[in-house]
């Protein structure tokens, strides 16, 4: 029960966000900060709790069951283990700092957070959820919100980055929903854990049905060619929303892709992983670049999201415990620090510059030198630096890639490696150390701009904190990812 | 009390007539009331059986064999339900009406009258009576209260593809009540239990299957659909895509399954085939409008085909299948009924008001109405919504059943369904951004939003879709008894 306290919290802070009158936008931002703050120490609590229980030889933790629909057998099953409360995590803390980043919201702030939370409670459900029928309901509520998030309070196209990214996550939920329409005409049930333990499907089943199951999520997790609804999205969103979508919407997808296309379906995950594999390296390769050629430093993190997202698939796509410890690893590494660049660039820098294009960026490294160094320092965590989350999280997918994939998919990945290090130092340049034009001399601004603001240092304190500590003690999440993963592993027959 | 309840508004409409005009809209209330008073306990009362009862039974004409049949079971207890909440619903969205108000709101409650009866009558002989009963005041309530000069055209279109329909069908059961002898449709289902069944000639068979579907309506026979719901004033399009759509597919359910199994597993891929084009076929006609009316005409057309795609799956067969697909596809079916039924009909109310407010109902003439109009649009969302299938809503539940039991028995027509939802997702979405979103035209700005009578119609249609979505058990529990008789039958012969 206590784990679903997120849910019952998040949706609870909607409804109630959403019924404080516009005007008293203090009010809603307390409101929102407690909801967001209750939710993030609930999943601690969680994670406390777990952490030294993991020789239980039950799977999930904290099980829920209720009867609900008997005519499908659909339940009201919730629970978690070690690949959920990475993730789980990942979404409190991004929602607590979402709400701190947006510190200064007026425009229809109560609407605001009734959306925002509505958002948070669908994901949480999503990871929460032991039943699939539960689990796609969740993952429809996630949908909604999102069009709202952007058409009403995003920036530039907001209303067709909004139209695309609805209809992007429809196509994906109507193959993630064939996919489990098929699960159910042939196992007859929608009992996850029942699904996970053993095996239902006869291999040509599994063969058909898991890249449908798999590309529905995966369509949601940015994968190749299906990722242009994410820079498109990314950019267009208010800041906030932003950080939900790179740091835990795109999650969603790559969740459901581990948990139910391959945790369901190992056989067929093991048909396709080559390919799946070879996109993924596509995504790394192509993100990064595509990345280094963006003028708008908000589009540079949008693909900047899609390149890391292929190292979650290639993750995947390994199928082997390091590999995938890996994937949900860098889904939790990319959640913080991801959010974090989407926080600085779309709200701190931008509230200050009022710009986003990089031509027109201006010595800020004398000029905001706090925000600068914050940005360089997250940036070069998103890059890999040894001490970060994500140093240890695609250390564990090459190594695991290098246990099962071909030598090509290992080039590849190294030269996706290389280009991520290029468009990340080159970018930093163009947005901090760059004159804008020297020959104007005098004629261009110098002024310094405000420092950042106790909510803004507070966001950037939780999120660095977080990647920071756990590339220094990666033990904190391993082990439990590793030791749930251990039953998926024992059905992947080689 | 069945008899009762169809009669109360045909009472009602003769006290309106012998009345003065300012007690019109009180006395089809009051009517309307009544049925729902009486229908209550009725329906509640058959959530506790699970076979038929509150049975009238008296001989009617001997020489032909033909008696006065009534009664209530699985099949048409939450149809009758829809049609006796949405009366009342109807009446109060039209008591603004004061253009010749005694004869609007006779033929109104004339027409709850047919509804009613055609849902509760048992015997072929009454049941046409009031079939054509329903179809007599829509033709005039078109005609003479519609919008348009088109009206005259449209109601006449209207009435001869229904009436074309009517006699194939009346010419059908004249055979059949040669063959058989029997009106009687339990008689007649009974008929199945023994060999050789109901055998007929196919043309029979043909003839009845056209009424319905001119009546459902399905491709390509649904061209009378969208000028009539476009002309009508808006309630009685609430009517006509509420009640009298599903009085075409609750015909399928009454008739065709059970007294015609065999020939329904004869012909059910091609009938699945027919809901698939009408699904596909809907969705692109109302992309390609401009007009709201007819949007939401086609809008119904696309959802109510989702219905007969279930009706397919009935007389599919399920050898070899652990899931009992049948239940799943009939409970799906019924419920689809009622949750398209009560958000078709809100919206057309919605529209209605817009049209009533500006006079327009193009998408053009509409934009970033959430501003101005936030009740409206509020309502608005969430019934598109429930339309859309979100989770928690009526058509999400209904659309899942359906699916879940139509892809049991044929997963290539269905996988097919599902990417046609993404068709419905696009206008539906394209709707409400055109209308919604965006800039406020200048006259629109001073528009009203929902009065408190205007806000307490929509209100209990919100509660019914929410119920239903998050408890369908609920509805499900007339249900779950009744397919059995259905489908037993859809089975027994090989």
């Amino acid at each position: 029960m206590p784990a679903l306290m997120t849910v019952i919290l998040s949706f609870a802070g909607a409804l109630v966000c959403g019924l404080i009158p516009a005007r008293h936008h203090r009010a809603i931002r307390w409101t929102a900060l407690t909801f967001a703050t209750g939710g993030l120490a609930t999943v601690i609590g969680c994670w406390m709790r777990y952490l030294p229980s993991l020789e239980f030889t039950e799977n999930f933790a904290d099980v829920v069951s209720h009867e609900w629909i008997p005519v499908i057998g659909a339940h009201f099953h919730t629970g978690y283990d070690g690949i959920s409360l990475p993730l789980l995590m990942v979404t409190g803390l991004v929602a607590v700092c979402g709400v701190l980043f947006t510190w200064n919201l007026e425009k229809r702030a109560n609407e605001f957070y009734a959306y925002y939370f509505a958002l948070i409670g669908g994901v949480y459900g999503v990871f929460l959820s032991l039943d699939l029928f539960l689990l796609f309901v969740f993952y429809e509520i996630a949908v909604v919100p999102k069009y709202f998030l952007i058409a009403i309070w995003g920036g530039a196209k907001r209303e067709f980055a909004a139209m695309k990214l609805v209809l992007y996550s429809f196509g994906g939920s109507a193959l993630v929903l064939i996919g489990l329409l098929a699960i159910y005409a042939s196992a007859h049930t929608f009992n996850l854990p029942l699904l996970l333990s053993r095996d239902h499907f006869s291999p040509g089943f599994e063969a058909i049905v898991f890249p449908i199951l798999f590309l529905g999520f995966a369509i949601l997790a940015g994968m190749w060619p299906f990722h242009t609804w994410a820079p498109t999205g990314h950019v267009a969103a208010p800041t906030a929303a932003s950080m939900l979508l790179a740091g835990v919407v795109m999650k969603l997808g790559a969740y459901g892709c581990l948990r139910v296309a391959i945790g369901v379906l190992p056989v067929g995950a093991q048909l396709w992983a080559p390919l799946v594999a070879a996109v993924a390296v596509i995504n790394i390769v192509y993100g990064a670049l595509v990345a280094l050629r963006q003028t708008d430093f908000k589009y540079v993190i949008g693909y900047s999201s899609v390149s890391h997202m292929g190292f979650v698939l290639l993750g995947l796509a390994a199928l082997n415990a390091t590999g995938m410890t890996g994937a949900v690893l860098q889904m939790f590494s990319h959640g913080v620090i991801g959010a974090l660049l989407f926080a600085l660039v779309g709200s701190v820098i931008y509230s200050r510059t009022k710009t986003r294009m990089l031509d027109e960026f201006h010595g800020l490294i004398d000029r905001m030198p706090a925000i600068a160094w914050i940005f360089i320092i997250t940036g070069l965590a998103s890059m890999g630096l040894p001490g970060f989350s994500g140093f240890v999280s695609e250390l564990y997918v090459l190594l695991g890639a290098w246990g099962s994939a071909s030598p090509w998919i290992i080039a590849g990945a190294g030269l996706g490696i290389l280009a991520t290090f290029g468009y990340t130092l080159v970018k930093i340049h163009e947005a901090f150390f760059q004159m804008r034009n020297p020959a104007e001399g005098n004629g261009a601004p110098t002024t310094e701009y405000p420092p950042p603001t106790l909510p803004e240092l507070i966001g950037c304190g939780l999120l660095l904190g977080a990647a920071l500590l756990v590339g220094l003690c990666p033990w904190l999440f391993t082990n439990t990812i590793s030791a749930s993963l251990k039953f998926l592993l024992e059905r992947l027959t080689f | 009390m069945i008899t009762w309840l169809t009669l109360a508004p045909a009472v009602a409409a003769l006290l309106i007539l012998a009345a003065p005009a300012r007690f019109a809209r009180a006395l089809a209330l009051v009517g309307s009331l009544v049925s729902l008073a009486i229908a209550l306990p009725l329906i509640v009362d058959a959530m506790h059986r699970g076979n038929l009862h509150a049975i009238e039974n008296a001989i009617w004409i001997p020489a032909l064999n033909v008696e006065y049949l009534v009664g209530l079971d699985g099949t048409n207890s939450l149809v009758l339900l829809l049609a006796t909440l949405l009366a009342p619903v109807v009446v109060l969205a039209s008591w603004k009406h004061d253009n010749r108000p005694r004869a609007y709101f006779a033929l109104l409650s004339l027409q709850f009258t047919g509804l009613f009866g055609a849902l509760t009558a048992l015997n072929f002989f009454h049941w046409f009576l009031y079939w054509e009963l329903a179809l007599v005041p829509a033709f005039f309530l078109i005609k003479m209260f519609g919008h348009g000069e088109d009206r005259h055209q449209a109601a006449l279109n209207f009435f001869l593809f229904t009436v074309l329909g009517s006699i194939a069908m009346l010419i059908g059961f004249l055979f059949l009540h040669q063959q058989t002898g029997t009106f009687n449709f339990i008689e007649l289902a009974e008929l199945n239990k023994t060999e050789p069944g109901v055998r007929v000639h196919p043309l029979v068979f043909c003839a009845i299957l056209a009424g319905l579907w001119v009546k459902v309506p399905l491709a390509p026979l649904h061209i009378w659909q969208a000028p009539a719901y476009a002309a009508a004033p808006a309630p009685v399009a609430m009517l006509l895509t509420g009640i009298m759509s599903k009085l075409g597919v609750y015909g399928f359910l009454r008739l065709i399954v059970p007294i015609f199994p065999a020939q329904l597993q004869e012909h059910a891929g091609a009938l699945m085939a027919f809901a698939l084009l009408t699904i596909l076929w809907g969705a692109f006609l109302a992309l390609r409008q401009t007009d709201l009316k007819r949007i939401l005409a086609y809008s119904s057309l696309n959802h109510v085909a989702y219905c007969i795609l279930g009706v397919g799956a009935l007389g599919m067969a399920t050898e070899g299948l652990e899931i009992d697909a049948h239940a799943l596809a009939a409970n799906g079916v019924i419920l689809q009924m009622f949750a398209h039924g009560i958000a078709a009909a809100g919206l057309f109310y919605l529209v209605g008001l817009l049209e009533s407010r500006t006079g327009a109902r193009g998408l053009d003439d509409f934009g970033g109405l959430s501003a101005v109009t936030p009740r409206l649009a509020a309502a608005f969302f969430l019934l598109t919504f429930c339309s859309l299938g979100l989770p928690f809503m009526a058509g999400f539940a209904a659309e899942f059943l359906i699916f879940s039991g139509s892809f049991a028995v044929a997963p290539g027509l269905t996988a097919a369904a599902i990417l046609g939802l993404l068709a419905t997702a696009i206008f539906l979405l394209t709707v409400l951004q055109r209308i919604f979103t965006g800039e406020t035209p200048g006259p629109l700005k001073t528009l009203r939003d929902l009065s408190l009578r205007e806000t307490l119609v929509v209100i209990p249609l919100l509660i019914l879709i929410f119920w239903a979505g998050i408890a369908p058990r609920h509805w499900l529990a007339w249900t779950s008894a009744a397919p059995t008789p259905i489908t037993q039958k859809a089975q027994a012969q090989p």
